[in-house]
């Protein structure tokens, strides 16, 4: 009970405390009633809690090759089924959750990283700073992220970090845009004049009056950028350009189970069905993430 | 004055309402006016008080999640919160025109001025032979006082200045020969040169024509003007409705009387303005008795317990306050 | 043009522009060509004396907003000087300027757009401390001097404490303004430009918005310049008013001389034009013909002459100078000469 009780305070303390934080209440109260947010939200923490717990849940060793056991069908002991290399299916999936949330997620943190700082300095600065920088964006974005990313993912070499690396690099066109798009709005409105009247010196303004209020599409496009990056991951793997052979992948157990799929469906099946529900959640958090925080939705008229 | 004049449209009891899930909003709280042939009644009040709330009820254009929720409205005897979409819409700029306040967004950007009217025209009168149409678009765009209106009908709404876009609207509303017109802050967005102008067409050619008008403003110099009678509101209900003249020489309700102090006059050198003190009242909140109680130097135990009625305390005079009600 | 009316209320003079020009250029065409300018101000000469507030009236695209902007150097004027407190501040360096614009300040017309909707009431209010330092105060404590200087703001424009933590979403329009005149008097300006600061204000709001005003000018010896359309709104506020037409001020006068003997003849049909809350006062209310014009290009000589009923050949030719005829009143047109304004009532 009072546990729930300071949470509440915490919650309307942090309302009134302005900016980020007060997105964050608003996300949790309006997002609560929204049935594409509660789905997402409960996948995606489904499969976080599946990430994390992995080390401690009795699992068979993802990475033990048992050639004995190539190919058996789902059974008691194997819950779905084993691999070409006799490696527990089950297992590989809980485990494959741990990579694939972690490159997706970071590849993600640093394309907004990036797309944010770029994409707020063309918007705001304008003029030649924005020529040349929203010039950039329009070269990166024509290439579709997958080529791009393949592409860089080849040049330096299968690996967890090479991966990241190269969907941060194909992906922040997106946030690029979407931030110069911001700026560019909200630069014009007045409070940002009347910042300029009182003083503050352009970093101040784009840090603390433009960022915070282009938070809400951010939020949005992060979390179907986590779905694309996920899924740009596991085509990479699949295509044998992602991550190492014994890293549980998705994507590389998408691939492997190829060979074999008439004999044993159940080696592609289940990883893929997997994928396509993780994906599935964060697209659908996007979506409803939108409505949610669409300023539409704000007050009433009169 | 309106003695034997008929009644052109009646409203009783209106009740519009906003249901949100936070609560329920009272936009207008019942309602009682009356409009008479040819004559020009201006609704006054705040932001809030519901004076567009009553053009939009009239024309069935509540935005939901509003509706109206009780009473009724009679234009020439004929009920209009019964009937069909259809049938309203028969209604609307034909016999019921509504000009609005900015005039920009009300015109449509990819068509021309004079497209604009011709399509109102033809479907409203029928007139669809090209020469014919074109004349009467002609005619309608000289009617208010547009200097070169060859020219005009073949321009874009972009391309013309606030005045002229307002004029367009004014031809729109009036092209049919309505009954009654609604406009909804027609000058506000408007300079002051050309407000003047724009105030002495719509006097010139609603008393020209034998129409009415329902004039909704914010600003007593405007409806000192252009009408012969003023409403007063406040919170959602009609506070006084008086003949103009005897409404600025003898206010009664005091918010009215508040409302003329506020209002700085030129030539006038006072220190301060006169304030009402306080603010307008939650319209999520119910409340009964008189909205204006917390406001009011004059209020007493009955303000904040009955809802004063409307009554007729001069000829031609009403007033909705228990100061006039009589015994207490 | 030099301003040489005898200052009204004050003796000094706090601004002085000189020939205060901005010009905006009209790009068209592919390239980018510049075709013609927008004259929004074209050629400003006026003082602004201190504890004055002086009136800036007009309709749209006469320049008013634009010169009250270009005074602050908000918007970069393209030609002439302007002069703060003696000091020539035209071309300072923009780091310069900054820490200069605690001195002066402006509140804006629109009190929904200029509050960040994403910062508390207190943080608005204090964003000019973080900018230029914590205010003087006993305490040593950097937080608790702000904050007590903050309460003292909300305070002395009539709200209250626990108005502090909310956002500005949660305040109705008259409220907002009082917090944006907070946030302005926070950083102890001598100047404040107040932009149609009540226009989009209800009546009986605006009301306690100008009673405000004044009584913090009368505390701080604040000067105002007040731009505004409407003009018994600046009737009441002003010790001095300046008309503009199309980017040129053609009167400037004190209140009463002005609203009793004005002279230009848009001046007198300007005034003509404001529909007063009062039918008894039948007024010739002919107005003037015509729109109003664009600023882009404006008519060659007297920019009035398109509209003007006492048009005469030298106005279509030579722009009128701004001569005094006596008692602080400036005006230019040609039927003014010396002393004396010649008006006769057209044919």
């Amino acid at each position: 009970m009072r546990l729930r009780q300071g949470l509440n305070d915490r919650l309307i303390s942090w309302k009134v405390s302005g900016g980020f934080r007060q997105t964050v209440v608003e996300i949790l109260e309006r997002g609560r009633r929204n049935g594409m947010v509660v789905i997402g939200f409960s996948i995606i923490a489904t499969m976080i809690a599946l990430a994390l717990l992995a080390p401690v849940l009795p699992l068979a060793d993802p990475k033990e090759l048992n050639t004995d056991e190539r190919l058996l069908p789902p059974s008691s002991r194997h819950w779905f089924g084993t691999d070409n290399l006799g490696q527990d299916v089950f297992s590989r999936v809980i485990w494959g959750t741990r990579v694939s949330l972690a490159v997706a997620s970071l590849a993600v943190c640093f394309s907004l990283i990036i797309g944010v700082v770029l994409g707020l300095t063309a918007g705001y600065f304008g003029g030649a700073v924005d020529y040349i920088i929203a010039g950039t964006i329009d070269l990166f974005w024509t290439f579709p992220a997958f080529l791009l990313a393949l592409a860089f993912a080849a040049a330096l070499g299968a690996s967890l970090w090479n991966v990241i690396l190269a969907i941060s690099i194909s992906y922040w066109a997106g946030f690029g845009r979407l931030m110069r798009g911001q700026a560019l709005t909200i630069r014009e409105r007045q409070f940002v004049e009347a910042s300029r009247a009182l003083g503050a010196t352009h970093g101040r303004i784009m840090f603390t009056h433009v960022m915070p209020n282009c938070l809400a599409p951010l939020i949005v496009w992060a979390s179907i950028g986590v779905a694309d990056a996920i899924t740009i991951e596991s085509s990479l793997s699949f295509l044998g350009a992602g991550t190492p052979v014994t890293t549980p992948s998705w994507g590389k157990m998408l691939s492997m189970g190829m060979i074999n799929i008439a004999e044993a469906p159940w080696v592609t099946t289940f990883p893929g069905i997997v994928l396509l529900i993780t994906i599935l959640g964060f697209n659908l958090l996007g979506d409803g993430l939108r409505d949610v925080l669409d300023p539409r939705m704000k007050g009433m008229r009169r | 004055m309106s003695g034997e004049r008929r009644p052109i449209l009646e409203i009783k009891g209106l009740r519009t309402q906003f249901l949100l899930h936070e609560g329920t909003v009272t936009a207008l709280d019942g309602i009682d006016l009356t409009i008479y042939e040819n004559e020009s009644v201006g609704i006054v009040g705040e932001t809030g008080c519901g004076k567009s709330m009553t053009a939009f009820s009239v024309l069935r254009l509540v935005p939901p999640p509003g509706k109206i929720t009780a009473g009724s409205i009679r234009f020439k005897g004929v009920e209009l919160t019964t009937l069909t979409v259809d049938q309203m819409r028969g209604i609307r700029g034909k016999l019921i025109s509504m000009i609005f306040q900015d005039p920009s967004t009300s015109l449509d950007p990819v068509f021309t001025v004079g497209s604009q009217l011709g399509e109102v025209i033809s479907l409203h009168q029928g007139i669809y032979e090209e020469a014919a149409l074109k004349k009467k678009v002609l005619q309608v765009l000289k009617l208010v006082r547009i200097a070169a209106p060859e020219s005009v009908v073949r321009q874009y709404p972009h391309e013309l200045s606030g005045g002229m876009k307002q004029r367009v609207m004014i031809a729109l509303a009036l092209s049919c020969n309505p009954s009654l017109l609604i406009a909804d802050e027609p000058t506000t967005a408007l300079d002051v040169t050309i407000q003047a102008q724009i105030l002495n067409l719509l006097k010139d050619l609603v008393r020209g024509a034998g129409s009415s008008m329902m004039l909704i403003t914010h600003n007593l110099g405007v409806v000192a003007e252009a009408c012969d009678r003023i409403c007063i509101m406040y919170a959602g209900r009609i506070v006084e409705i008086a003949e103009t003249l005897d409404l600025f020489e003898n206010p009664m309700h005091p918010y009215t009387k508040g409302l003329l102090k506020a209002f700085p006059k030129l030539g006038e050198q006072k220190d301060e303005l006169n304030v009402i003190r306080g603010t307008v009242p939650n319209l999520m909140k119910p409340f009964r008795g008189c909205p204006f109680v917390d406001r009011c130097d004059s209020s007493m135990e009955k303000c904040r317990a009955f809802r004063p009625i409307m009554l007729e305390v001069k000829p031609r005079h009403f007033v909705s306050c228990h100061l006039y009600s009589g015994g207490g | 043009m030099q301003d040489n009316a005898a200052p009204a209320k004050g003796q000094v003079p706090l601004i002085q522009t000189h020939d205060l020009q901005k010009l905006f250029p009209v790009k068209k065409g592919v390239f980018g060509k510049t075709v013609a300018h927008v004259h929004a101000v074209d050629g400003v000469s006026i003082t602004i004396m201190r504890g004055e507030t002086l009136g800036l009236v007009g309709e749209s695209g006469c320049g008013k907003t634009t010169l009250g902007r270009a005074i602050l150097r908000l918007t970069e004027p393209t030609g002439g000087k302007i002069i703060f407190g003696g000091k020539d501040i035209t071309s300072v360096p923009l780091a310069q300027l900054r820490s200069l614009r605690k001195r002066f300040q402006i509140v804006f017309q629109d009190p929904y757009s200029s509050l960040d909707p994403r910062m508390t009431v207190e943080r608005i209010i204090g964003e000019g401390f973080k900018i230029h330092g914590p205010p003087p105060s006993a305490s040593k404590n950097v937080k608790f001097a702000e904050r007590e200087r903050i309460h003292q703001l909300i305070e002395q424009v009539g709200l209250s404490h626990d108005h502090l933590s909310r956002l500005p979403h949660e305040f109705s329009g008259g409220q907002k303004q009082r917090i944006a005149l907070a946030r302005a008097l926070a950083v102890e300006p001598d100047f404040i430009v107040l932009d149609e600061p009540t226009s989009a204000l209800d009546v009986s709001v605006q009301a306690q918005a100008l009673n405000l005003l004044k009584k913090l000018q009368d505390k701080f010896g604040l000067t105002y310049l007040f731009i505004s359309h409407d003009l018994s709104v600046v009737g009441h506020m002003s010790d001095r008013i300046a008309v503009m037409y199309l980017g040129k001020v053609i009167e400037l006068a004190p209140t009463n001389e002005f609203l009793n003997n004005a002279q230009h003849p848009y001046t007198q049909a300007l005034i003509a034009s404001i529909p007063i809350p009062d039918p008894r006062m039948k007024k010739d209310r002919k107005g003037i013909e015509g729109e109003v014009p664009s600023p882009i290009d404006p008519p060659k000589g007297c920019r009035f002459n398109p509209r003007c009923t006492y048009v005469e050949p030298i106005c279509k030719l030579k722009e009128p100078p701004l001569v005094d005829i006596g008692n602080g009143h400036l005006v230019a047109c040609h039927k003014c000469t010396g002393q004396a304004c010649a008006m006769e009532k057209p044919a």
